[in-house]
């Protein structure tokens, strides 16, 4: 029963014609279990039939209808329109990140390309042969930990939706780095971690700036920030080599279990290496004002407590001891 | 211009794995209308059937098959889809699908319908998802180039061979040829003909349609499917799966119904008994509310469910706020998968030259008058990588492919022009939603001479109209509203030979069911209805099903 009303405000662009978009405005009717994607269809339907927005299974599979609700990333197929519907008109915007073509369709080139950079599919681990004759055994524990980042549909909500993306077009992204981890977790795999993540281009792993928008946003609860964790102990795992972030967090943790600490003097060094030599004229000037601390540092007075924490830590394993 | 040994139309399973196949021996490129990973194919739930269990057998697996298909299935090609099963899974296991497991690491299994052995590999409820994934994954691996959102507007055929195809890129709107010496058509279905129906809104089958325009045969059109548990009201998917873990059916009466029609299998015959059993319940007055029956999914517990169904319980608590750990779901049979489509031999080959088609728009036939749940993504994959075997020997030794004249693009901008010119006539989406309760109401579950009469008649004045549409966006890039119209006119064609299929056949063969006819006639109708192009539409003949081991007898569950 459609029996309550709500306003759409629907952003508008016409390629090659309109300089700016426009809001179009659409009352409609809609029920307990009438979704976003509904109203859509509706006025696509019966009302105009030039919006333009990209839709196929209607049941949150397929991935295709990812626009923005109110600001956030959303399926319009399992958006119920009760549940974002508010005092004012529910806005109805192209993904952000990506550059909005037509409507509600945004040019999703630039995430095809930077999933495909992670090496994004299985890698066996020995020639396979022509007509196989059985499975490679798993067990539902291996299944169990990478089945979460199966569930990924390529929507692009988090990508979109990410941070770091926003202003840096070469970060892989979080779809890219929760496939990436996918595969290098699944014990049939070869490549492991070593998914060219710690590249300068694309960005990699160590951009992610941990405002944790993808997970928010994810429509399948993937928690592709959970998985960029979860690379990152990997890489370490496997001593791949990884960029500028990765010798930061290592210098992190060999300082705080050598002196209790961080040393604030030798991090820039040991994080950087000879780059560190462009920074020179900085580091003067920091030195002048008395803002460079000295790498001549006492050890804290419980140290041994602070090496026990790493010890026993350690201990657990499991690549867990970076985290 | 673009040009291809072999050119893929659809990137969905069936796609992707000729395109594999083809990919180690020639030149393949692949068109489809939206990016591979939005294909329908994500969407298949339940399984994948093979007999990789000890205790299981491939024999087995074949008598299902073809009982299931009401002894309309091609012998010969249903031992190929199940002797070829087990190699399929395994290949899917070693590309990276991520099966879920038994105990001992195996590919876990599960009971199907219509079948006396848990013989369906699966991952959760998201196999088709699964499968989908990994063959994308692979396709990039291996290069595969795919243009992505391109709508096909002809197949190309001259002298009885393939030339290449038409496309309009909806990203530029401008109209492209690629030339191609084999073209594999892997569109998928086209649930949107009719009303009620699981699949996607982009299921509309125009690949079917283009392969009859040019040359092909299009075979048992007449045999859809209605899949018994699709939610009510959106007739979005609720996997055979729910009902292979223990989930039951009732009326309004809390009866478990099924007892009545199928006293052995229950809610596990196969999906033509269960959906014929519904409807009738519902047209006797036992529905519930205004036509829904009740899946009981309340005995299987929070944890089965979150393991193995976590899809299907996510489905029924957003699309209708019910919980299936503590509540029924509210079901009703719906339009789900076509037995019929693009008649091909075994190797996917049509009658015109390099024309290959597989996957659900292709009919091989395995799946007769009636197809098993689990079937349908074992096809792909068997079938995918048997027309690209096929094609890639085709091709193999030939030419570069032709190029294509452009004259031929010019025409179609032409036709473009006209459609997007046209100031008056109708718009298309009211027009389509009657052809698709004229279906649904005609030749639905239930079907006889009145209706289907009706039915007909009733396309006959929606072909006309039709012919007049008008579309109001003027554009040419993301022209959704043009895409509509040009597959709507595709599905019309398809509408109009499902129903003349379905008058023809007066008997009741699996899906299949005419009140007027109710019993199997073998006599006269234990062959396949063929309809070609011919100068004023379609021209309907019959041909023979290949009988081997199993002699048709009455159909028990």
């Amino acid at each position: 029963m459609l029996d309550k009303k709500a306003e759409l405000e629907i952003f508008r662009m016409e390629p090659d014609v309109d300089e700016f978009p426009r809001f179009d405005t659409f009352q409609l009717e809609y029920g307990e279990h009438t979704v976003l994607l509904d109203l859509l269809r509706e006025i696509r339907d019966n009302r105009d039939g030039s919006l333009a927005f990209r839709s196929a299974c209607r049941s949150g599979i397929c991935g295709s209808c990812a626009m923005r609700v109110n600001g956030y990333a959303k399926l319009a197929c399992q958006t119920r329109v009760a549940d974002v519907v508010g005092k004012g008109p529910i806005i109805l915007e192209p993904l952000g990140v990506y550059p909005a073509i037509k409507d509600l369709v945004v040019d999703l080139e630039p995430f095809w390309d930077t999933h495909n950079k992670v090496k994004p599919w299985l890698e066996p681990k020995s020639t396979l042969p022509d007509v196989p004759t059985s499975e490679s055994l798993m067990s539902i524990q291996e299944v169990d930990k990478i089945k979460r980042l199966g569930d990924c549909i390529l929507c692009a909500s988090c990508t979109s939706s990410c941070n770091t993306a926003e202003v840096e077009k070469n970060f892989q992204g979080p779809a890219a780095l929760a496939k990436a981890c996918r595969f290098a977790a699944d014990p049939r795999d070869a490549l492991g971690a070593e998914r060219g993540l710690g590249e300068i281009k694309p960005k990699g792993l160590y951009w992610c700036c941990y405002c944790n928008m993808c997970t928010e946003v994810c429509p399948k609860d993937v928690r592709p920030a959970e998985a960029i964790s979860m690379l990152k102990g990997l890489g370490f795992t496997a001593g791949v080599p990884h960029d500028i972030g990765a010798r930061r967090s290592l210098t992190f943790y060999d300082t705080v279990r050598r002196w209790g600490k961080i040393n604030e003097g030798t991090l820039p060094i040991r994080a950087k290496g000879i780059g560190v030599l462009g920074y020179f004229p900085l580091g003067m000037r920091l030195l002048a004002r008395g803002k460079l601390p000295s790498p001549f540092m006492d050890v804290i007075p419980r140290i041994k407590e602070v090496r026990t924490v790493y010890d026993n830590r350690e201990a657990q394993g499991d690549g867990g001891e970076h985290e | 211009m673009l040009s291809y040994d072999v050119l893929i139309i659809g990137g969905g399973l069936a796609g992707l794995r000729a395109a594999l196949e083809v990919g180690q021996q020639a030149k393949v490129g692949v068109v489809t209308k939206v990016y591979p990973m939005r294909s329908h194919s994500v969407a298949a739930q339940g399984g994948i059937n093979a007999a990789i269990s000890e205790e299981d057998n491939t024999e087995d697996h074949i008598y299902d098959t073809v009982k299931g298909s009401d002894y309309l299935a091609d012998q010969d090609a249903v031992e190929i889809l199940c002797d070829e099963a087990p190699r399929a899974v395994y290949e899917m296991d070693q590309m990276g699908a991520l099966f879920s497991r038994t105990e001992a690491g195996r590919i876990a299994q599960r009971p199907f319908g219509g079948q006396d052995f848990p013989r369906t590999c699966y991952a959760a409820d998201k196999t088709g998802h699964i499968l989908q994934h990994t063959l994308y994954e692979q396709a990039l691996r291996h290069n595969v180039k795919v243009h992505n959102e391109w709508f096909v507007l002809e197949i190309l055929s001259d002298g009885g061979e393939v030339r290449g195809i038409v496309a309009l890129d909806t990203h530029t709107g401008k109209v492209e040829t690629i030339a191609a010496n084999a073209v594999i058509v892997c569109t998928g279905g086209y649930g949107r003909v009719f009303s009620r129906s699981t699949n996607a809104l982009i299921n509309t089958g125009e690949g079917m349609s283009l392969a009859y325009h040019a040359g092909a045969a299009l075979k048992d059109m007449e045999f859809v499917q209605f899949h018994p548990t699709t939610l009510y009201g959106s007739n979005i998917l609720i996997s055979e799966g729910a009902r292979g873990e223990g989930g039951l059916l009732f009326n309004s009466e809390g009866e478990r119904f099924m007892e009545k029609y199928a006293p052995s299998k229950m809610e596990l015959a196969p999906r033509d008994v269960v959906s014929r059993s519904m409807e009738t319940e519902i047209q006797e007055g036992r529905g519930i509310g205004d036509g829904y029956l009740h899946l009981d999914l309340t005995g299987i517990g929070a944890d089965l469910i979150g393991d193995r169904l976590p899809q299907i319980a996510e489905l029924a608590r957003t699309y209708l706020g019910v919980d299936p750990v503590t509540e029924p779901i509210p079901v009703q049979p719906g339009q789900h998968y076509s037995m019929g489509g693009i008649g091909t031999d075994v190797h996917g080959a049509t009658e015109v030259g390099g024309l290959y088609a597989a996957g659900e728009c292709a009919c091989v036939s395995v799946h007769g008058a009636n197809r098993l749940g689990g079937n349908s993504l074992l096809d792909t994959v068997v079938f995918g990588r048997r027309a690209g075997a096929a094609a890639a020997a085709y091709v193999k030794g030939r030419p570069r492919p032709a190029p294509i004249p452009d004259s031929v693009v010019q025409e179609h901008e032409n036709k473009l022009s006209a459609l997007l010119a046209a100031d008056s006539g109708e718009s298309f989406s009211p027009v389509r939603k009657e052809m698709e309760v004229a279906m649904m109401n005609g030749a639905g579950v239930y079907r006889h001479k009145d209706g289907l009469d009706k039915a007909i008649d009733q396309l006959d004045v929606i072909k006309k109209r039709a012919e007049n549409l008008t579309v109001s966006d003027k554009t040419r890039k993301f022209n959704f509203e043009l895409q509509g119209a040009l597959e709507f006119k595709h599905s019309l064609l398809l509408a109009e030979v499902i129903a003349e299929g379905a008058r023809s056949r007066e008997e009741s063969r699996g899906a299949h069911f005419r009140n007027d006819f109710p019993e199997r006639n073998d006599a006269d109708w234990l062959k396949h209805t063929i309809a070609t192009k011919g100068e004023d539409g379609p021209v309907y003949s019959t041909s023979d099903v290949s009988i081997t081991k199993h002699q048709p007898k009455k159909r028990v569950y």
